[in-house]
């Protein structure tokens, strides 16, 4: 009995994608576990989220920190978003999305989250799509899945993640990060 | 003659970035070919960010498509990217 609950507990942790041969289980085995997606909303205070999101994922405390940042700036204007603690990653978890994802798809957005935090280090900045146009370098980048899209355009990837009340409530949507040319912080390269 | 120009999944920011980094570690390309590959496997990608929310905030995305050709997603075509947080210089005024 012992052994068996201690089993399963190994076996959730062990990532799908690291073992080997990983081509669909032979009948008769127990299908891989289901990676684990919460209500964004549902997210417990910053340090249980620190605490548990080291243990589970090992990431660097900047990476985590900067994650939790930038979720709770959408935590209070979405209710169509989700998160997969394991992985990092967030999940639109709107009417017609899928409630589940592969754990290759999961395992995909992570490694970008991480691969992100790793560069804007680099960069000295918190966020790769914000660059150092931002005022505050506190806000990490986080994976994220939208799903279908009937047309891809940031109209619809907005709809999708619940958060299309913005443009009702005067934001505007304008290209990604602006050029730095003009950015005071550029003498720092020179 | 100088070759045509390759697009760059990487966002917008770090592009413009890198142009101002005249030598790069060997650590900071390694992360950011890292970046590039995982990025490429988003078709016809594009970025917008959304600017005017209180406090300041300009949300930043980096979005495409999943592709069963390039990254075997199967299961799970559809969109996926990134999303960032900044904070406006307005927020001061």
């Amino acid at each position: 009995m012992a052994c068996s609950n201690y089993l399963s507990v190994l076996q959730s942790h062990l990532n799908p994608t690291m073992i080997p041969g990983g081509s669909p289980p032979s009948p008769g085995m127990a299908p891989a576990p289901k990676p684990h997606i919460i209500p964004l909303n549902a997210l417990n205070s910053k340090s249980e989220f620190i605490v548990q999101t080291s243990a589970t994922t090992h990431a660097p405390p900047a990476l985590i920190h900067g994650v939790w940042n930038t979720l709770s700036v959408l935590t209070s204007r979405s209710t169509s978003l989700s998160y997969a603690p394991t992985h990092c990653t967030l999940v639109a978890s709107g009417d017609g999305n899928k409630a589940e994802l592969a754990s290759h798809t999961l395992s995909f957005l992570e490694e970008t989250t991480r691969a992100s935090f790793e560069v804007a280090s680099t960069l000295l900045c918190g966020s790769v799509l914000a660059g150092k146009t931002s005022e505050s370098d506190e806000y990490g980048d986080v994976g994220l899945w939208i799903g279908d899209l009937k047309h891809g355009t940031a109209t619809d990837v907005l709809k999708r993640l619940g958060l299309d009340s913005w443009l009702k409530q005067g934001a505007k949507v304008g290209p990604g990060s602006p050029s730095l040319c003009t950015s005071s912080v550029l003498p720092l390269y020179n | 003659m100088s070759s045509p120009a390759v697009p760059s999944p990487l966002p917008a920011a770090v592009t413009s970035i890198q142009g101002y980094v005249s030598s790069p570690s060997e650590t900071s390309q390694i992360h950011l070919e890292a970046l590039s590959q995982l990025l490429s496997n988003l078709e016809s990608p594009f970025e917008f960010r959304v600017e005017g929310l209180s406090g300041g905030y300009v949300i930043y995305f980096l979005c495409g498509q999943l592709s069963h050709a390039r990254g075997g997603f199967a299961q799970d075509e559809g969109y996926a990217g990134l999303v960032g947080v900044g904070v406006s210089a307005d927020l001061d005024e």
